[in-house]
């Protein structure tokens, strides 16, 4: 019979997935003039997170889709080194107001939180 | 290993995330992008262990990117699918509404115009020729919506 997930494990995969939607922004940030295609930002966000996130390189991509439909991300197309056309993605002026946003509130959550310790 | 042994586990694993996804054009479009994040991230694997196992390198990519089941399940919590089915419905309403429409203002003008006193036009003659209009009309929406869609894409 398969364990149930402990107490922390529930609580870090739900903290995980929220906070990766920012990460992602944070990312696309970063590369403002050329943009980042997925491939690189699951590079970026394996070796500046040391894995801490655990993503599974695959489930970015649905979270991308979904940025694009909120019109966060914008998306243009490129021809990749290895041959086949890849796409770049970058940030919107809704994205880069999200992100900044996100920044204050989490920058605040982060302080409070501080506090109460 | 041939490199259309490669290429036919990375056909396997597409097909098997393609089959838990809903058919759409996102799936399409995701479907692609994993593609190439396969392509880019077994290079760079190969790149930097040439002598190890190409299969063992291929391998590991797939195990990064996940279970089919792990993606699927990330597409359903984003709810991309249900926005793609609303928009759908919401498309085919639209052209549904329309059609409807066009035939009436069609059949209403061949009436009118067949009506004209001395036009000398029958209420059918005018009827054809609106529809082939209308049909000319209705491909053109057609070849711009397309278009719009191409330059969505691309920006």
């Amino acid at each position: 019979m398969r364990k149930a997930p402990s107490f922390e494990d529930s609580w870090k995969v739900e903290i995980r997935r929220g906070i990766l939607q920012y990460a992602i922004l944070v990312i696309v940030s970063r590369h403002k003039d050329d943009g980042i295609h997925g491939y690189g930002i699951a590079r970026e966000l394996e070796k500046k997170t040391d894995g801490l996130l655990e993503v599974k390189e695959g489930t970015l991509y649905p979270i991308l889709h979904r940025l694009r439909k909120e019109r966060l991300l914008n998306v243009r197309t490129e021809k990749s080194e290895a041959g086949p056309v890849r796409k770049v993605y970058v940030l919107t002026g809704d994205g880069d107001r999200v992100y900044r946003e996100l920044t204050r509130i989490l920058g605040s959550i982060y302080e409070k939180l501080e506090a109460l310790r | 290993m041939s490199m259309r042994e490669i290429a036919e586990i990375v056909e396997d694993y597409l097909k098997s995330v393609g089959r838990v996804l809903p058919s759409g054009f996102e799936t399409e479009d995701m479907l692609e992008e994993l593609e190439i994040h396969i392509d880019e991230a077994f290079q760079e694997k190969v790149q930097k262990n040439p002598q190890a196992s190409k299969v063992d390198l291929l391998r590991e990519v797939l195990n990064d990117l996940g279970e089919p089941k792990e993606i699927a399940e990330e597409f359903k919590r984003t709810g991309i699918h249900l926005q793609e089915q609303e928009e759908y419905k919401k498309r085919i309403f639209r052209l549904v509404v329309r059609f409807i429409i066009n035939m009436v203002v069609v059949v209403a003008a061949s009436w009118f115009v067949s009506n004209l006193p001395d036009a000398g036009i029958s209420f059918y003659w005018a009827l054809g020729v609106l529809l082939v209009f209308g049909l000319f009309e209705w491909f053109i929406r057609v070849w711009q919506m397309r278009e719009a869609g191409r330059i969505d894409v691309q920006n």
